[in-house]
């Protein structure tokens, strides 16, 4: 428990020094990254999947189909918007 | 154990690094790439310590594939229903891992676990429900009216206890009709928390319900002891807190008033300011519609602001035509974007980057602030409460000391909205009745392509009288108002494009004609042969990229029956591939090339730079048939006069 709680203090301090330094031109990119992040749950339900007996089983599965939607879309969207704002430096020519 | 925290670490640097690297547009995507290949390593692992599942590979397939759906189909538009949707999967992904984790745990298992399991099962059900109603507002499934039953916040609040009493009890006594309470009260709290939130407040309310799935995602670790989820949640959880301040700030009002929700009532403006501006002194024209192409043609420095309303009236496109057509005349062209301009945070610049707007030239509020008062026109697309100057006087008022773009500092401003209704505040905008404000009321996409064609026109009447110098040499006129009579009387015209108009750089000339003639009410239709420019879809590439709409193109194979129908065929900087011997060489030899049969016509009218062959050799036998009137000479010169007498004659017609 110490471990964990070590860990999150020192994600969310470190979090907070990086996350308040994007600007906001990227905040939704950093918002819809951050969303696939939250589906970092995928891991506890895949350990959770492994050790559940089989009546509540489908709780575990449940929950790993909607966490890794939330990882696989949420990075997905982020890429596809991150991409725009990249396309620069080869159509800068006029004409 | 060592392997997992270590390996814990590394994923936790990973994302933060990946973080890192989104503070620079440059750099952001790989950020993104770090934190998904992060993530890969993390569940790589998760399975390392649980030995390969088939059944777990097959849903996490299924769940992928959802996802990639989902992922690709969405457009930029709909993004702020789609983090809402993620974000509701996230938070009920956490509450089932928790209530699976609930079911197996006796009864023995310490109070710390079903403290954070209950708590994590409470907030992600609530994250669930929240985030999936918000979704289906912003989808405009569910009507987006805050909805305020009688005692509201009592309701919530009393949820809230009963919430809490229910996890202390809990504690006391571990039966399975506790947890089963804890969903359907936190399950309840989370619908009415999103029912009673409208439109505008939306960016406050992602925010929040992201920053409540990390959380979610952190309680639920710390209940199944996972270091890796309890960071990574808290690592979201604080970004959705930070997100949720900037856009609290933004509007100057507090989280809990956001939540609490407010009912729209119309305020009127202040007398005091109304009339004058906010003191800073400066005298300034009074201007009306008329003056409007005068002072975009005189300005020097254009800002735009964009609110919701041009993404809800699709306008992006037009505004960036516009912004085209400005900047090639030497103009500098930004955009001032506030924060919550849009339905979530930083929403705005996305949909102005996928319009192809660059980046750069979007500036956030702070930076663009400064820059109004040495600004000769500003463009307002769609936006209300944003650039209220009330905000600054109306004491009392929902948006009194809202930080707002001072738009009205800037020497003139040409408002396109829809209507002169107040904004989400319900507080009547004092900028419109200024005098160096324009309000043009309407749908903003056809205001703004409307200004673009008027600026258009007037621009090519300018160069054409500065190339041709004092007047045009009599046969150039000749032939201008010849084929200036002959689309005057045609009604369907086809366009034919050739590498020559590249060459001219007459696209901007051509656009401008074409929507001439389309708001005379004629048919155009540009034919495309793929032959045409110097790599495949070069042409209709550079008459996009100016904004000619794509179902305006046809090709080759479909145009060619129509030309026989077709009044007048306007050729445009296009030799080899119109040339009627390409079609058949007579002699029974074989065509070398299909052309378009441009000749087949009732009238040809081409500009083109000569009468020289085209690079693929035979002498174009088009130009000296009947029917076909030649007007030699720089496209980029011949098109404007053919459209500034165009416009004579009509202008004539009329009175």
């Amino acid at each position: 428990m110490t471990t964990v709680l070590v860990f999150l203090l020192v994600c969310a301090l470190l979090g907070y020094k990086v996350i308040s330094a994007v600007p906001s031109l990227l905040h939704t990119p950093l918002m819809s990254g951050m969303n696939a992040l939250s589906g970092i749950t995928v891991l506890g339900s895949i350990a959770i999947y492994a050790v559940a007996p089989a009546q509540i089983r489908w709780l575990a599965a449940a929950a790993m189909i909607l966490a890794i939607i939330n990882v696989v879309g949420g990075f997905w969207v982020t890429e596809r918007m991150l991409r725009m704002f990249r396309q620069e430096s080869n159509d800068d020519s006029e004409g | 154990m060592y392997l997992e925290l270590l390996v814990a670490a590394l994923v936790t640097i990973g994302f933060l690094a990946g973080i890192r690297l989104m503070q620079s547009p440059e750099t952001a995507l790989w950020g993104n790439r770090l934190g998904a290949a992060s993530m890969a390593v993390a569940i790589v692992l998760a399975f390392h310590l649980t030995g390969i599942m088939l059944s777990a590979v097959v849903y996490l397939a299924i769940g992928a594939v959802v996802g990639i759906v989902i992922g690709r189909k969405v457009r930029m538009i709909q993004m702020p229903q789609t983090v809402a949707l993620f974000n509701g999967l996230g938070g009920g992904a956490s509450a089932l891992v928790a209530a699976t984790a609930m079911a197996m745990e006796g009864a023995a298992a310490p109070w710390v676990f079903w403290l954070t399991a209950a708590l994590a099962l409470g907030i992600g059900v609530l994250t669930f429900t929240g985030s999936i109603l918000a979704a289906l507002k912003l989808q405009a499934w569910v009507s987006q009216r805050p909805v305020i039953l009688k005692g509201h916040g009592a309701i919530l609040a009393a949820l809230l206890l009963i919430g809490i009493a229910l996890v202390a009890l809990l504690l006391v006594e571990r039966t399975p009709a506790y947890p089963i309470a804890i969903a359907v009260v936190f399950a309840v709290y989370g619908v009415l928390m999103a029912l009673r939130i409208g439109g505008a407040d939306m960016p406050v309310v992602i925010s929040l319900l992201n920053s409540l799935s990390g959380v979610a995602a952190a309680v639920s670790g710390m209940a199944v002891g996972n270091p890796l989820l309890t960071g990574v949640g808290a690592l979201v959880g604080v970004a959705g807190m930070i997100l949720t301040q900037v856009m609290c700030r933004a509007m100057n009002r507090s989280l809990a008033a956001v939540l609490s929700g407010f009912e729209v009532k119309p305020t009127p403006a202040p007398v005091s300011g109304s009339a004058d501006l906010p003191g800073d002194g400066r005298e300034r024209k009074r201007v009306s519609e008329d003056d409007l192409i005068t002072l975009l043609q005189q300005a020097k420095k254009i800002v735009f602001v964009p609110g919701y309303g041009m993404a809800l009236a699709q306008a992006q496109q037009s505004v960036r035509t516009l912004a085209n057509a400005l900047e090639r005349d030497g103009k500098e062209v930004t955009f001032g974007i506030h924060p919550v301009a849009g339905r979530m945070p930083g929403h705005m610049n996305v949909l102005l980057a996928e319009a192809g707007i660059k980046f750069r030239k979007l500036r956030d509020m702070r930076l663009i602030n400064p820059e109004f008062s040495e600004t000769d026109v500003v463009i307002v697309v769609g936006a209300c409460d944003v650039i209220n100057p009330a905000a600054a006087t109306a004491e009392g008022t929902p948006i009194y000391g809202m930080p707002v773009l001072h738009a009205a500092e800037a020497n003139a401003v040409v408002v396109c909205n829809l209507d002169e209704k107040p904004g989400y505040s319900g507080v009547e905008n004092s900028l419109y009745r200024q005098e160096h404000v324009i309000t043009l009321w309407g749908d903003a996409k056809e205001t703004i392509s409307r200004i673009t064609n008027d600026y258009r026109a007037a621009r090519g009447t300018i160069a054409a009288e500065r190339t041709a110098g004092e007047a045009p040499a009599a046969d150039e006129s000749a032939a201008a108002n010849a084929i200036a009579g002959a689309l005057r009387e045609a009604e369907r015209i086809i366009v034919v494009p050739g590498y020559g108009m590249a060459l001219a750089r007459a696209q901007e000339a051509l656009k401008t004609l074409i929507d001439i003639l389309e708001s005379h009410g004629k048919e155009v239709t540009v034919a495309l042969h793929p032959l045409a420019g110097r790599i495949l879809g070069h042409v209709p590439f550079l008459l996009v990229d100016i904004g000619v709409q794509l179902d305006k193109f046809d090709f080759l194979a479909n145009v060619n029956p129509r030309f026989a129908d077709t009044d007048v065929a306007l050729v445009v900087g296009a030799c080899d591939i119109t040339n009627p011997v390409a079609m058949d060489p007579g002699d029974g030899q074989p065509a070398p090339m299909p052309a378009l049969r441009v000749s087949e016509a009732k009238r040809v009218l081409v500009c083109n730079l000569n009468d020289r062959p085209g690079p693929s050799g035979p002498a174009n036998p088009l130009y000296a048939m009947q029917h076909v009137t030649a007007f030699w000479g720089d496209a980029a010169h011949t098109l404007p006069l053919i459209t500034e007498r165009y416009l004579e004659a009509s202008a004539t017609a009329k009175t």
